[in-house]
């Protein structure tokens, strides 16, 4: 059963220039799902070619390489962060959690050091230092900043893929066996091309 | 990759030769490079982030850091391949900091419902000429298709944007995303299902 998509599938993975188009071509008239599915992909190829863009203007091209070639002339810019004097004593390590709410935020993230307690006690005025970084943030995502040793990290905690956080083959088999029943999974797909035995 | 024949019949070098010049310091094997290349740069780059200011953005990223890091560059694959791999990961983290945005054409390309009444002006837009269209304007099929690829996931988008507007064969996919062939063919048969089934572009399948 997964014989013939595998062959399809074997078929267009192979490196350009290697497709046995004539055996393909016999493959999908004698093959009525096969060629249902090279009707799909043609119809789609056609949207695809429909909408392919439209090259930018040549004034476009030149500006951008300008830009580019400025770029590469000048010596590379260390990549340093908006740093304010160390504080005194004790770093505190910290770590927040911020999701974005509706518009596009900046996250200004201030280092304020353990003394700044106890010079508050001692009645001297606190000099708010400036932001030691400043943190672009997705709309919708969770973000942990983690600030330590006087450098900022923002770990981006949860995106809206779930290819990052549900194994994507384990998905993908599910979804296959429900397509193309259960004798036809992926899986086989891939033994067949491989010309393995299919497990069991 | 053999040499090129230009029209005036001298030979021009081929990219392994730029390449060479290129890492010597030559700005015109950079420029020669980008000429040949930035138009297929720029297609993935759109293709990925659906609108031409964001994909020049990061064109210009990835020809930075491409020009930037020669020394990575290790020949395996053609300065093409490699150079789509620099510019597409660019595209993903252009992606990541700025939302993917819809495009909406100026004059045109208004949502269904919009009171506009502005038909004069759609109606003198050539139709795409093929069936699948059925005489929807060009902004519209874009739109749609548009909208479709941005609901894929990023690597899967990734995936397939680099087999079918790039030309990678699976390997060179599989090479450039670092996962085995098998995620690649997956990733391929998840992403052809959902656009095939997107039903935003169902009415340009019917025939």
């Amino acid at each position: 059963m997964g014989k013939p998509l595998a062959i399809l599938c074997e078929t267009l993975a192979r490196e350009p220039g290697e497709i046995d188009r004539a055996a393909l071509a016999a493959h999908l008239a004698s093959c009525p799902r096969c060629a249902s599915l090279a009707g799909r992909e043609s119809a789609f190829t056609r949207v695809w070619d429909a909408t392919r863009p439209s090259e930018p203007t040549a004034a476009a091209w030149d500006a951008l390489w300008a830009r580019v070639s400025d770029r590469l002339d000048r010596a590379p810019e260390p990549r340093t962060l908006t740093s304010s004097a160390r504080p005194r004593g004790r770093e505190h390590v910290w770590t927040a959690f911020v999701v974005a709410q509706a518009a596009a935020v900046l996250a200004a993230v201030v280092l304020w050091g353990a003394h700044r307690a106890s010079v508050e006690k001692a009645g001297t005025s606190v000099v708010a230092r400036p932001p030691l970084r400043v943190i672009d943030i997705e709309v919708g995502a969770v973000v942990m900043i983690h600030l330590e040793g006087g450098d900022v990290r923002a770990v981006e905690m949860a995106r809206d893929e779930r290819w990052d956080t549900i194994d994507e083959n384990f998905v993908l088999l599910n979804g296959a066996e429900a397509m193309f029943g259960t004798h036809e999974t992926i899986a086989e797909m891939h033994h067949d091309a491989h010309a393995a035995p299919p497990p069991g | 990759m053999p040499e090129a024949l230009s029209p005036a019949g001298v030979v021009a070098p081929d990219d392994e030769t730029l390449v060479g010049l290129a890492r010597q310091g030559s700005r015109p094997a950079c420029e020669e490079l980008f000429q040949r290349h930035r138009g297929i740069a720029y297609r993935v780059a759109f293709r990925l982030l659906g609108n031409d200011q964001d994909a020049m953005d990061a064109v210009q990223d990835g020809l930075l850091k491409a020009f930037s890091g020669l020394d990575d560059f290790d020949g395996r694959s053609g300065f093409r391949t490699w150079l789509v791999r620099v510019v597409s990961n660019a595209a993903i983290d252009l992606g990541r900091k700025r939302s993917r945005r819809h495009v909406f054409g100026i004059g045109l390309g208004f949502p269904k419902g919009a009171d506009r009444g502005d038909d004069d002006a759609r109606s003198h837009e050539p139709a795409v000429e093929d069936d699948p269209a059925r005489g929807l304007h060009r902004d519209d099929v874009h739109l749609a298709l548009n909208a479709a690829l941005g609901r894929l996931g990023s690597k899967v988008r990734t995936t397939f944007v680099l087999f079918a507007e790039a030309g990678l064969s699976y390997k060179e996919i599989a090479e450039a995303q670092g996962v085995p062939i098998g995620t690649v063919m997956s990733r391929m048969n998840y992403a052809r299902q959902k656009l095939q089934r997107d039903p935003g572009l169902q009415g340009l399948y019917e025939s």
